[in-house]
């Protein structure tokens, strides 16, 4: 068991922060698991994807992000969460 | 320093004028605080006639207790308690108008009074800009409804200054020295008026040149006004009793209670240095036709013993700044000021003394120390400073400070920022602010205020981050309020956000 906060839903490159640059693959990493996941898997069933390639196209964050339940909790919402009963 | 400058402590129930400036230092006899001829500071009440201009101050005060009951007059006291709350008054003949129109003739009364004392007149010195006081809880709509009222007098505010601020200021300022007498320390200001209780644990930086607050609290509902409340229900109860009269039959007519409640505020002050007080108030009430005169005597004592409840909570809220300023020892105060009139209240300064001893000092003419602190500030042409961090929320738990501490509040301080919204699939980018209330910590404390941005919830690939950025702009109002707007840069339309309550110091250099 553990308890999340998903507090806020936006980021910013600090050491650029007019956005010059190219910073959205920066702010991928910023994604929460479950929307990285679903990008990653597209249309097919999340059962079907070797749990090693996940693990290695997400950030830790989003990785332990995915192993949660983080799919019934919207932003700013707060909750307890229980590991996905399928990983 | 400037030649002359103008502060102004804009109060709820009295208002003042006070000039600084070389002129005053080089003794030219400028009357340091523009005063009543009385010797008392001008009562904060606005009078609409039927006919002619609006009157104030005293004369609006003393036909309040006479006229108010008539036909087409309008009276207002504690104007200021209505500021930034967007409220209208009715007037008769011009109908509902803002309230800080009304707070506007305050200011024109202090102006044209101070405009008319001969000095200032051999002068040719109008009052054209000045630095106005303000309590520590007032926000960015009040300050803004003031500034409003200043503009329609015909003064230019130039910056706000809080009250328990301009109260030390008053207090330990030099002309040579600033105030590098107490650097490094800790000073408590208590400043209780007639309105308001506004208590500020002031610090000042160990080079002299910075006073921040560490903690504030206030009571809003407790003050002088109060005190004179408190004072008539008692003495019209001993007078029902005495004269055996129905309590539910007992009603006075407007312009008695007027006159009543003037004869028991200057009780009141009696009482601050005498230990009785007379109070007389002729044909009081009527009997079968005869009028009947009030007639009493109160105690210190017994007033005391009507406001200890009062006092009980001033003390309270006194612990409340202490607390939030992590300060858990009367002890570590080096200094504690009392300003105000019902700083005049023998018991308060007791209380007072029993929790700090003698660090404790009363300010001279406690009724002017903050306009002279506001005018202090104005020659010398002191500016705020962001005094607390302020910062968005990041998605990664970090936060973006959009406001820096020590960074001066001036207008050009505006900025735009490229956010990315990473979860829009709520359709909306959610900016959460935050503070930073000690700069050695590295805690930071939620703000009520948010800003939120639509953005395209269908989320297809990471190219639409790319697409869909929400460019925010931060930018400081001349009324010390931080404006945030943002907009997707797909969906173009533009939100906006108001952070009122930005804490700000004052830079002494």
């Amino acid at each position: 068991m553990s308890n999340i906060t998903v507090a806020s839903n936006v980021w910013i490159n600090v050491s650029d922060p007019e956005g010059l640059g190219n910073n959205h693959h920066m702010a991928s990493l910023h994604l929460p698991g479950d929307l990285a996941v679903k990008l990653i898997v597209g249309n097919r069933d999340v059962r079907s994807i070797n749990h090693a390639i996940l693990e290695r196209r997400l950030t830790k964050r989003q990785h332990r992000e995915f192993l949660t339940y983080r799919f019934f909790m919207p932003h700013t919402h707060e909750g307890d969460s229980f590991v996905h009963p399928d990983f | 320093m400037k030649d002359l400058a103008f502060g102004i402590d804009f109060g709820t129930t009295n208002s003042l004028l006070s000039v600084w400036g070389t002129s005053v230092q080089e003794g030219r006899k400028l009357p340091e605080a523009v005063v009543q001829a009385d010797g008392r500071p001008h009562p904060s009440v606005v009078w609409y006639r039927l006919e002619g201009s609006p009157v104030v101050g005293s004369e609006a005060r003393t036909k309040m207790a006479e006229e108010e009951a008539l036909v087409g007059n309008a009276f207002f006291r504690s104007i200021k308690r209505r500021l930034g709350q967007n409220r209208q008054v009715d007037i008769p003949g011009l109908g509902p108008i803002d309230a800080w129109r009304v707070a506007s003739e305050i200011f024109r009364h202090l102006k044209d009074h101070a405009e008319d004392e001969p000095v200032l007149e051999r002068l040719k010195a109008s009052v054209t800009e000045a630095v106005v006081s303000i309590p520590v809880h007032f926000d960015g709509r009040a300050r803004r409804d003031l500034r409003l009222a200043m503009r329609e007098a015909g003064i230019t505010l130039t910056t706000f200054v809080h009250e328990p601020f301009a109260a030390l200021l008053s207090h330990f300022y030099d002309p040579v020295s600033k105030l590098n007498a107490l650097r490094g320390k800790k000073v408590l200001v208590f400043d209780w008026g007639g309105g308001t209780l506004d208590i500020c644990l002031a610090a000042i930086s160990d080079d002299g040149r910075q006073v921040i607050e560490l903690g504030r609290s206030w009571i809003n509902d407790l003050a002088g006004d109060d005190f004179d409340q408190r004072l008539m229900s008692d003495i019209k109860n001993r007078f029902i009793s005495r004269e055996r009269i129905d309590p539910d039959r007992f009603s006075l007519e407007k312009a008695v209670e007027g006159r009543f409640w003037t004869r028991c505020e200057n009780a009141k002050i009696e009482l601050s240095s005498e230990d009785s007080a007379y109070l007389l108030v002729p044909s009081f009430w009527s009997i079968a036709g005869n009028p009947i005169d009030l007639e009493e005597e109160i105690t210190r004592r017994h007033f005391e013993e009507l406001i200890e409840h009062s006092l009980d909570r001033a003390m309270e809220a006194v612990n409340r700044c202490l607390k939030e300023a992590g300060i858990d020892q009367p002890t570590l105060i080096d200094e504690v000021v009392m300003v105000g009139g019902t700083s005049n209240v023998p018991a308060i300064r007791r209380r007072m003394v029993e929790t700090f001893a003698s660090r404790v000092s009363v300010v001279e003419q406690p009724e002017a120390a903050i306009s002279r602190g506001a005018a202090i500030v104005a020659a010398e042409g002191w500016k705020p400073f962001a005094a607390r961090r302020l910062a968005v929320q990041l998605a990664d738990d970090t936060y973006f400070d959009i406001l820096r501490y020590g960074q001066p509040l001036t207008q050009s301080a505006s900025r735009e920022f490229t956010f990315y919204c990473v979860d829009p699939r709520s359709g909306q980018a959610n900016f959460f602010f935050y503070e930073r209330p000690d700069e050695r910590s590295a805690e930071y404390k939620k703000l009520d205020e948010s800003l939120t941005v639509p953005v395209i919830s269908e989320f297809h690939d990471l190219e639409q981050l790319k697409h869909d950025r929400v460019v925010c702009r931060f930018s400081l109002s001349e009324d010390l309020t931080l404006q945030c707007s943002g907009r997707s840069s797909f969906l173009g339309s533009e939100h906006e956000a108001e952070i009122s309550d930005i804490c700000f110091g004052l830079q002494l250099d």
